[in-house]
């Protein structure tokens, strides 16, 4: 047990405590899509609207309506840009925020970056809503480069890795 | 050679081992039977459960009832009773011993939940951490610190204090884990009863800290010591089921599967501080020692109102916020065929009730009540009540009338948690700097799903009571599906429920897992339990069944169960068997497996008749030549200008100059006249009517790329602008489920444009693409958003919005002027 403890200061500055809801969903699904189309990888993140009213609360101490506040929306997404990452050898990708949408009971937040062919393999990060709730499961789908390949960030995920070319 | 021997005998060893699991194998080729029928997965008929899904001619279960005395210490946060249970065995078994569930023993710190913890794992109730990964140290987060020191600092768990029979012998007893084994002095004769007591303490766990499905929250800075809101639930010890297909179900509590309970009824004697609101499982039985004549008086006017009416208004429960009492107050409950009890407690609370006369012989009259702090606001006063209501008369009409006489919604720190004839309810407003409370529409979206959904489950899993430490689904998906169509029928224009298009994503991921999976082993619990099956049943009653067939057989499963404990093979059965459709496929694909739904339309091409008449068939295949593109030799010889031999020679001709190769002769003709001679007459009627009739022929090509069967869903679009749907039953993948083809006939002028697969979007197809043919460019949704973002009215912040002046001429310029910067 203490030398379990050694190792936890880091990690104890974005932790707050959640209240237990059961029903709220605590569960993203992304899609990863390599569109050859537009010739861009596009990410689509989608989020139940109440788990991200909620992650709002407690990271900005606001109480946006977020399905009428834009800002509050705007606002969300770059907090998904700051946990979602894609990288290669160690370089980080970087994404173009293309924008959000209410659609449903989803918030959906769009990014994308050109595809590089020369990339056989990517390193991708999900923590959106993870420090919140460690419950947090994000489920990422990479699309369009043959059978579908599943990602799963729980808790004890901290990068997974996608072979592109096999 | 050697070598070769060794590396076949693996590979045979490793073909058995796989065939073990199943019964029947198919053990060449590649053939698979999506058809089979499930008889092979599911139990056996017998005398206590049809083959049909009914409780058989000696279905029995086992009646438990209590009579228990509570009593809550406010300052310790304690519980202290005593119970009385009285066991009838109603099985044809001799028991030995009972088992009991413990369930508050989970929260110790060694038991097994608790030791098997994961950390940072996936699908923990409750806080957790992350593993180190990378260069980031391990992560604790302070939620789990919270709960660690709350565990460290408070005693939890059971004390057992006195276990004996009616006539107040000890009993041996043995704890393991969350359940404990009681060793009955006799066996217990089948058709006999037996009684027990049982006295008993725990300290009540801070919901907050901990996570579970009760528990208390403090409110500190009200009155002197602060007051609390207490949530009771699992809270004494219960009989462990025994059944006829389990036995005793005595799997440890590890906090995912819920609970799986006997029916009884309930005598409960709650003491609390006397200026406590006490909510519970039952009809209140001494009103008179409680309540106020006014409160009374108020609760009889509720009866009839339209409108919720407050048993104790917000006034009033602000005024009992301000300070405690030292006295106490009993409240005495009765509940009859339940099959659980739990109570809510509080000074906070303030408590509205309007009566629901639902009619019918059971109960005419229930009493719809919502109890509540200051904290619950408006959002709480104008609809968790009027909730209930709404709840109560969609689900009644898709199973049997509301067997009990309240139905209660109740605020605390439970996100949502069921009970019978009691939910606990997690939605709030939040305070404003100036003094109001208000809600998000999202929040409010929250509260209407919750309030219907936890009430919804008073019938689901609590009187049909399903078996919810193995099967999440059972309760929880058909409860989903419920709480769509009673939410779409409080307002359409709230998202609800589980359209199909929102499971394909976890359809088509790889971590997806059977739905058919013990619910501790259960990875993503949410769409797995949830969503999924019930936007299977929301297929099976729009697309596959329709709503006749699927809500006869529905309220059938419900009315055969009501108050019995089905198992899944009786719902399959029943669905089955009362809408006189195989559905084994269907369970099978969407239960059983973790196919996904994937049907693509690959080709379409058209046929023509063969009409045997040589003046109908020679003219078509001189035009199908026709209709083939010039030789680029010819066409470019032709731009080049370069006269032919014919051309520059036309004096020197013969017969076939003038006949092409299909000039038809009589030779021909005498030919198709002996072949109509040769046929039979029914043979002739079939070739001219066809001929007549000339109708278009088209074969369309599918491949089942998902693997999960499902009916191929048509829209077919002509020429002509008409479009027509055409709905080919799944049995078409009977004999392949990889590929299949379909002739469709259309009349003559009937010209097929374009066909699309599943236009409606209805079965949960993930590929959009390949369901058009010709196929179409379907932009993603990121493609969709940019072409569309301009004239998106989703986005709108309305209420902002609505405060702009309209705008005079004068302003104009201005206004051009602002366009111009952005």
């Amino acid at each position: 047990m203490r030398k379990l403890f050694n190792g936890l200061v880091v990690g104890l500055a974005l932790a707050l405590s959640a209240g237990a809801s059961a029903h709220q969903l605590k569960s993203a699904l992304t899609k990863m899509l390599f569109n050859q189309r537009s010739g861009n990888v596009e990410i689509m993140h989608r989020f139940y609207i109440h788990d991200a009213e909620h992650a709002l609360k407690q990271l900005f101490k606001t109480n946006a309506d977020l399905i009428s506040d834009q800002d509050a929306q705007a606002l969300f997404a770059h907090y998904v840009e700051q946990r979602f990452f894609i990288s290669n050898q160690e370089t980080l990708i970087p994404l173009n925020l293309v924008g959000y949408e209410i659609e449903g009971k989803f918030l959906w937040v769009y990014q994308e970056t050109p595809i590089d062919e020369a990339i056989t393999s990517l390193d991708i990060r999900n923590n959106a809503l993870r420090e919140i709730w460690t419950t947090q499961v994000n489920t990422v789908n990479i699309e369009g480069i043959g059978d579908i390949k599943t990602l799963t960030f729980d808790g004890n995920t901290e990068s997974l890795q996608v072979t592109l070319h096999p | 050679m050697k070598l070769t021997a060794v590396r076949l005998t693996a590979a045979i060893c490793a073909v058995t081992a796989l065939s073990a699991s199943a019964a029947i194998k198919q053990t060449k080729g590649d053939f698979e039977d999506k058809f089979r029928q499930l008889d092979e997965s599911l139990p056996t008929a017998n005398v206590y459960r049809t083959a049909g899904g009914e409780p058989g001619h000696a279905y029995w279960q086992q009646q438990v009832d209590y009579k228990i005395k509570v009593a809550l210490d406010e300052q310790k946060r304690r519980l202290q009773a005593s119970q009385s249970i009285a066991y009838k065995n109603n099985s044809p078994d001799s028991l030995r011993f009972l088992w009991i569930q413990l369930d508050q023993n989970k929260f110790r710190a060694d038991s097994m939940s608790a030791m098997t913890e994961d950390f940072g794992g996936l699908g923990n109730r409750g806080p957790g951490g992350q593993k180190a990964g990378g260069s980031d140290p391990a992560k604790i987060s302070l939620a789990a610190l919270r709960r660690q020191h709350w565990i460290d600092d408070h005693e939890v768990g059971y004390d057992i204090q006195k276990v004996t029979d009616g006539n107040g012998n000890k009993l041996h007893y043995v704890i393991v884990g969350t359940l404990m084994r009681i060793d009955l002095a006799e066996p217990l004769k089948p058709g006999k009863s037996t009684d027990l007591n049982i006295n008993f303490a725990f300290n009540i766990v801070e919901e907050d800290a901990v996570s579970a499905r009760a528990g208390y929250e403090h409110f500190k800075d009200e009155g002197e010591n602060g007051n609390d809101i207490f949530l009771l639930a699992q809270w004494f010890p219960r009989l462990a089921a025994y059944t006829d297909y389990e036995g005793w179900t005595n799997k440890e509590f590890l906090g995912r599967g819920e609970f799986t309970l006997e029916f009884g009824n309930y005598d409960v004697e709650i003491t609390v501080p006397a200026d406590h609101i006490v909510s519970a499982t039952g009809a209140l039985q001494n009103a008179k020692d409680v309540l106020t004549a006014e409160q009374r008086k108020r609760l009889k006017e509720a009866e009839s109102a339209k409108r919720p009416v407050f048993i104790v208004t917000e006034e009033e429960a602000l005024e009992n916020e301000k300070e405690g009492t030292s006295k106490t107050k009993t409240w005495r409950f009765k509940a009859d065929k339940v099959r659980d009890f739990a109570w809510a407690s509080s000074r906070k609370f303030m408590w509205d009730a309007k009566g629901y006369k639902q009619g019918g012989k059971d109960q005419p009259l229930v009493m719809a009540m919502s109890f509540y702090p200051k904290e619950g606001g408006d959002l709480w006063k104008k609809y968790s009540t009027e909730a209930v209501v709404h709840t109560l008369e969609v689900y009644s009409r898709f199973s049997f009338d509301y067997p009990y006489p309240v139905a209660q919604s109740v605020n605390g720190p439970v996100g949502g948690m069921e009970y019978p004839m009691i939910t606990f309810n997690g939605p709030r407003t939040e305070l404003q700097d100036d003094g109001t409370r208000t809600y998000s529409l999202s929040e409010k979206r929250f509260l209407l799903g919750v309030v219907i959904h936890e009430i919804g489950h008073i019938y689901f899993p609590m009187v049909v009571n399903s078996d919810e430490r193995q099967w999440t689904w059972m309760d929880e998906g058909l409860n989903s599906f419920l709480d769509g169509v009673a939410g779409r029928e409080w307002d359409p224009t709230i998202p609800w429920g589980v359209e199909p298009r929102d499971i394909t994503g976890y359809m088509k991921s790889s971590s997806q897992v059977p739905i058919m999976t013990q619910s501790d082993s259960v990875l993503h619990l949410g769409p797995n339990a949830y969503t999924k099956p019930a936007a299977a049943l929301n297929i099976l009653r729009e697309t596959i069944l329709g709503r006749e067939l699927f809500d006869f057989a529905f309220k059938e499963y419900a009315n055969r169960w009501k108050y019995k404990r089905p198992t899944p093979a009786d719902f399959f059965r029943t669905m089955e068997e009362a809408s006189g459709v195989d559905l084994d496929w269907f369970w099978r694909g969407w239960f059983y497996t973790t196919d996904h739904v994937d049907i693509s339309l690959d080709r379409v091409y058209q046929l023509r008749l063969d009409t045997e008449n040589p003046d109908i068939d020679y003219p078509r295949l001189r035009q199908e030549e026709l209709d083939k593109p010039l030789s680029l030799t010819d066409l470019r010889n032709k731009e080049e200008g370069k006269q032919l031999w014919v051309e520059k020679n036309p004096d020197v001709r013969d017969f076939y100059d003038e006949n092409d190769r299909w000039t038809v002769t009589n030779k021909e003709r005498n030919k198709y006249n002996s072949y109509l001679k040769g046929l039979k007459d029914w043979e002739r009627d079939a070739l001219e009517r066809a001929v007549r009739e000339d109708k278009n022929y088209y074969v369309l090509d599918f491949s089942n790329l998902g693997g999960l069967v499902m009916p191929i869903i048509l829209q077919l679009t002509f020429e002509d602008g008409s479009k027509e749907e055409m709905y080919i039953p799944a049995e078409i993948w009977r004999r392949n489920s990889k590929n299949v083809s379909k002739l469709i006939v259309t009349d003559k002028g009937k010209v097929l444009q374009s066909v699309l697969v599943d236009p409606h979007w209805e079965t949960a197809d993930v590929d959009v693409e390949n369901n058009y043919y010709p196929r179409r460019i379907i932009p993603s949704r990121i493609e969709t958003y940019k072409s569309s973002k301009s004239s998106s009215l989703v986005g709108r912040d309305l209420m902002q919005d609505s405060k702009a002046k309209l705008k005079s001429d004068d302003d104009k310029k201005d206004a051009d002027k602002e366009e111009d910067k952005q």
